[in-house]
């Protein structure tokens, strides 16, 4: 099997891919969108069977999708130990034998996503490997604290040493029809992030329809986001395809209109290994192989890993795999 | 953009479904078919190869059929259709439901054998048609269910003979097979010489299952069979797949038979995309068109200009992103050609149709019978292009400014069975989705193919409705004696007959009638009220021909036509697809009634006005002279000119003339059975609707008749949100 390149792999955006600086608010786009639910549903279902991976190939897709994973703990009982174990579970997501014998021997997970309390432990955990730490933000989940304390966070976050930061939008500025604000809302957020990559979390699950969902993509993108993120896995539906796919569809006429690349990140709700396997090929249908990257497709997942684990197991061994012949994150 | 970006090592690598099952079956029948006639296969002879599409390679020998093979399948079907009508409702349903059964149990042999046989992509057929083909049995299960309830008065056809055409085979002939078996008929199947695989093992299969012998028979070989089979004595029934040339043939070849005859032809459907469409979807949607039916791609795009440009951009993208090659081949989007002739064929339609060619590099397999996806743009409506039926994954494009250009552009072809719409705009959806010429108009979405869902077929589409209630009555006809028939009608040549000039005013005048068909059913409703108010204070002047209860008859029958026009237009039961029945058009009548002449006219023009036509009527000079009296109650009455022209005339003379003027829409002879075969023949090139009624016309199940026959069903289907 051929090997992914590790060596060449670095996680955040290069510089020959030049960062998304936004444009200005452009109301008339925004108001020509238009989505029809049903046809997106049809696609979104048709995505599961679209596509059938050899085994060989399957292995190297389902590598990938570690590469591009967020590896997340956002729990009220997270401690300094427990991020310690999730970071040596980043540097080495695989078996080491299992690694070896998939030529993955170098391959490790995207970032490290925890709270703003966790960060310090994580980065001292991540010394070394060129694993960023992401850190939730604004007030997260909800992001109805006041103002200016989601923009210090952000601040706070960024000189503790984050390199990524998951902000959350307020959704009664989509649920209102006020772009304005949210447009504001999010440049405020994207200056304060400065060198630090952000990654917009849309709370699709809240934002009542697909139209929504792609306005408010498009008004983040225009704000200067770096990525796009589904959800903060806290709400009641998380990344479905439809949404994924509405979001993967507005991030191509961006880049179609601008130039800019932007980043697409699902998140909650991700835990198996062919789901993941749904999500790369529906990126890769429609925005093609440059995405697959972790510059710019990023899973937020905590059970994820697991799953893939087991699967890649079996390939390689030929046997089913279950849960603690893997190391524990 | 880094290295790692363009790493070349994920792909989708080659997933090629097994084909060992399929070919073990072709073996074990000695990879030689005879016909399949009274459940077991006649020895082999001589005749085409079938071959599979994609790599070349023979899959097995037909035989050609010979005119004693027609004859030993239809003694067959003959032998053993009482026993299974006498079945009834409920024992057909239950064999169908076993039908359905054996399909689920056998979709993944099914699925290959008809990929190896028609090059269509796995992916489709498995996912698409196997799941369509058991519905279609499962549906009509109930349909033969619920028949005795539903259709007291009708009764099988008898014996049905089904030609089916290269495009997607399995789907086309179940979707006809299901409701023929449903409604107590037996089949004579005549595939296509190069798609015969997947009916023969689908037959072997059923009567595996303990479908009676002699219900289906399949003969084989080319066109020439078909011929042989359609114009047979024996066969009642006649439901045609295929090109429209060779159903034009077929029709010519059963005029005069009285033979039911339904023929799906040729459609180029039109896509209208406006600029207020989702366009991610409606490309979607677009690219989905391409990749069915074998790459049967035949749509005409229509783009409102504000998008075009746009929208032609991101379809070229997204066509280059399609995967063609192997169709066995999980990951294939386009498979083969069916015809391997078609390529050479469709190189070249492609390379006169003009415009902008766009087409993208892609890695073609060398052997086999494979077209890159395909968009021609800028093209305008008089291209030749626009019209043309490109046998593969070809999509030709034009523009329009306005809405009304837009339907006018869709309705500027000689075909009209589906057509697709994509606007968020729900009032422009819903003003445009009836003035198309096409019975199935899908709202953002591509044209599916469903069981319960009625297609009819237009112009030189075709006639006879597909699927549904609707579907299932051409496989029927009234219980009771056949109406007499001269039988075959050697007349191939009419005699030639100036065409009086007062009938083409006739049908000038009825043209100009758009008043009346735009009127809406409580208008009409109106309007015939009044009509039979003037009969009745008429009485004196018709009384004079007829007596005075037939004018008091006929004013009551023109009463509840009047009900009827309101009711036929009533909203439908509630329904994701709307359906409509819209009128013909101008419907010819040849008029000839010996015993109650002014019930029976104004019954026939009670159905006729009521469902929205216009109507040009030759009244014989044999009878008594009713135009004078009848046109003055119309015209008292305040019907518009036009939506009713009365000739006093030689019948002989006027058959042929109305049956050929395009002018006209469907004809109805209401005079003697003689002048039906001629009237066929006439029309045979020009697909219109023939109706006939040679007694009286005022009975009940003459008026349901005329109603079914008066309009065409549309309808408009939005696709569901799971």
């Amino acid at each position: 099997m051929q090997s992914l390149g590790q060596d060449n792999v670095s996680h955040l955006p290069q510089a020959m891919m030049p960062r998304n600086d936004g444009i200005g608010l452009h109301l008339g786009w925004l108001k020509s969108l238009r989505v029809n639910p049903a046809a997106v549903h049809e696609r979104a279902n048709a995505l599961p069977g679209l596509r059938r991976l050899p085994a060989e190939d399957r292995a190297q897709w389902l590598c990938r999708a570690i590469a591009c994973m967020d590896l997340t703990t956002l729990s009220g009982d997270d401690t300094a130990n427990r991020v310690r174990r999730l970071c040596t579970k980043a540097r080495q997501p695989l078996r080491p034998d299992l690694a070896q014998a998939l030529g993955q021997e170098a391959l490790t997970v995207a970032a490290i996503c925890v709270y703003h309390e966790m960060i310090e432990p994580a980065r001292t955990a991540l010394e070394g490997s060129g694993i960023p730490v992401a850190a939730v933000s604004t007030g997260f989940p909800a992001g109805l604290s006041p103002f200016h304390l989601r923009v210090a966070e952000i601040e706070e976050s960024v000189s503790a040493g984050a390199q990524e930061i998951d902000i959350v939008i307020s959704r009664r500025h989509v649920l209102e029809g006020n772009w304005k604000a949210l447009y504001d809302e999010l440049r405020t957020f994207r200056d304060a992030c400065g060198p630090a990559h952000m990654k917009a979390i849309l709370a699709t699950g809240e934002l009542g329809d697909l139209r929504n969902v792609a306005r408010a993509s498009l008004v983040a993108m225009m704000a200067g986001t770096d990525f796009i993120k589904t959800s903060t896995g806290k709400e009641p539906v998380n990344a479905t395809l439809p949404v994924g796919l509405v979001m993967l569809r507005m991030i191509r006429a961006y880049h179609a209109r601008t130039g800019f690349q932007v980043g697409m990140k699902p998140a909650g709700g991700i835990s198996r290994a062919k789901d993941a396997l749904t999500w790369l090929i529906m990126v890769h249908e429609e925005l093609g192989m440059p995405w697959l990257s972790p510059a710019l497709f990023r899973f937020g997942a905590s059970s994820l890993l697991s799953d893939i684990e087991q699967e890649l197991d079996r390939m390689v061994s030929g046997h089913g795999s279950v849960g603690w012949r893997h190391a524990m994150g | 953009m880094t290295e790692h970006q363009s790493d070349p090592v994920l792909r989708y690598g080659p997933a090629p479904e097994s084909a060992a099952d399929a070919l073990a079956w072709l073996v074990d029948q000695g990879d030689r078919f005879g016909q399949f006639i009274g459940g077991t296969f006649t020895p082999p002879g001589d005749g085409p190869d079938s071959r599979n599409p994609a790599t070349g390679e023979v899959l097995a020998t037909l035989t050609q059929a010979r005119q004693s093979d027609v004859d030993a399948a239809l003694a067959a079907a003959h032998k053993a259709q009482d026993a299974w009508a006498d079945l009834g409702g409920m024992g057909r349903a239950r064999h169908l439901r076993a039908t359905a059964r054996t399909v689920q149990d056998n979709a993944r042999l099914l699925s290959v054998m008809e990929v190896l046989d028609s090059g269509q992509p796995l992916r489709r057929v498995r996912d698409v048609t196997l799941p369509l083909v058991q519905r279609q049995f499962e549906y009509h299960a109930g349909l033969a269910h619920a028949m005795p309830r539903m259709f007291p008065d009708r009764t099988a056809q008898g014996i049905c003979a089904l030609i089916i055409g290269d495009t997607a085979p399995l789907a086309t002939l179940a979707a006809r097979l299901a409701p023929a078996l449903a409604a107590g008929n037996t089949v004579v199947v005549k595939p296509c010489d190069k798609t015969t695989l997947s009916a023969l093992l689908l037959a072997d299969l059923c009567h595996a299952a303990g479908l009676p012998s002699g219900v289906i028979n399949i003969i084989t070989g080319d066109a020439r069979v078909g011929d042989m089979l359609a114009q047979h004595e024996g066969v009642d029934m006649v439901a045609f797949e295929g090109p429209t040339d060779a159903g034009r043939s077929i029709r010519q070849l059963t005029a005069g038979h009285g033979k039911t005859v339904t023929l799906e032809l040729d459609d180029t459907p039109p896509i209208l995309v406006f600029d207020d469409a989702d366009l991610d979807s409606a490309i979607e949607g677009i690219v989905d068109g391409m990749t069915r039916d074998g790459g049967i791609g035949r749509a005409r795009l229509l783009i409102q200009e504000s998008a075009a440009r746009q929208t032609l951009e991101a379809l070229r993208i997204r066509i280059t992103r399609l995967r063609v090659g192997n169709p066995l081949d999980a990951n294939t989007d386009i498979g083969a050609l069916t015809d391997p002739a078609w390529r050479d064929h469709l190189a070249a339609l492609v390379q006169r149709a003009g415009g902008q060619v766009f087409a993208p590099d892609m890695d073609l397999p060398d052997t086999g019978a494979f077209y890159p996806p395909t968009l021609i743009s800028g093209l305008s409506p008089a291209d030749p292009a626009m019209q043309a039926a490109f046998p593969g994954p070809v999509v030709v494009s034009d523009t329009f400014r306005t809405q009304a250009e837009a339907v006018q552009m869709a309705n500027a072809t000689g075909c009209g069975r589906t057509a697709m719409i994509w606007t968020e705009d729900i009032s422009r959806a819903l003003t445009v989705a009836p003035q198309l010429m096409a019975s199935l108009v899908t709202l953002n979405g591509t044209t599916v193919m469903d069981p319960k869902l009625p297609v009819d077929s237009l112009r030189d589409s075709g006639t006879g409705v597909i699927g549904g209630c609707a579907g299932l009555m051409a496989y029927t006809r009234r219980t009771g004696p056949r109406d007499h028939h001269p039988g075959r009608d050697a007349q191939d040549t009419p005699a030639r007959i100036a065409l009086p000039t007062s009938l083409d005013a006739a049908i000038k005048a009825a043209h100009g009638a758009v008043g009346w068909r735009r009127l809406d059913g409580t208008a009409r409703a109106q309007a015939l009220n009044q009509v039979a108010e003037a009969l009745l204070q008429h009485q004196t002047d018709l009384t004079q021909h007829v007596s005075a209860q037939e004018v008091q008859a006929s004013a009551d029958q023109i009463f509840t036509f009047a009900a009827l026009a309101e009711t036929r237009h009533a909203p439908p039961a509630p329904s994701r697809t709307l359906t409509l029945h819209d009128p013909l058009g101008v419907i010819g009548m040849l008029y000839s009634k010996d015993a109650k002449p002014l019930l029976s006219l104004m019954t026939a023009l009670g159905a006729v006005l009521a469902s929205g036509n216009c109507t040009v009527v030759a009244l014989s000079k044999r009878g008594p002279d009713l135009c004078k009296p009848v046109a003055r109650v119309l015209g008292e009455a305040g019907l518009p000119a036009g939506a009713v022209a009365l000739m006093h005339a030689d019948l002989d003379d006027l058959a042929t003339p109305i049956a050929g003027h395009m002018g006209i829409d469907a004809i109805w002879n209401l005079s003697s059975p003689d002048l039906t075969g001629r009237i066929e023949h006439a029309s045979a090139g020009n697909f219109k609707r023939v109706f006939t009624a040679y007694g009286p016309c005022d009975a009940e199940h003459c008026i349901q008749d005329m109603l079914t026959a008066a309009s065409r069903i549309k309808s408009v289907h939005l696709p569901d949100l799971p």
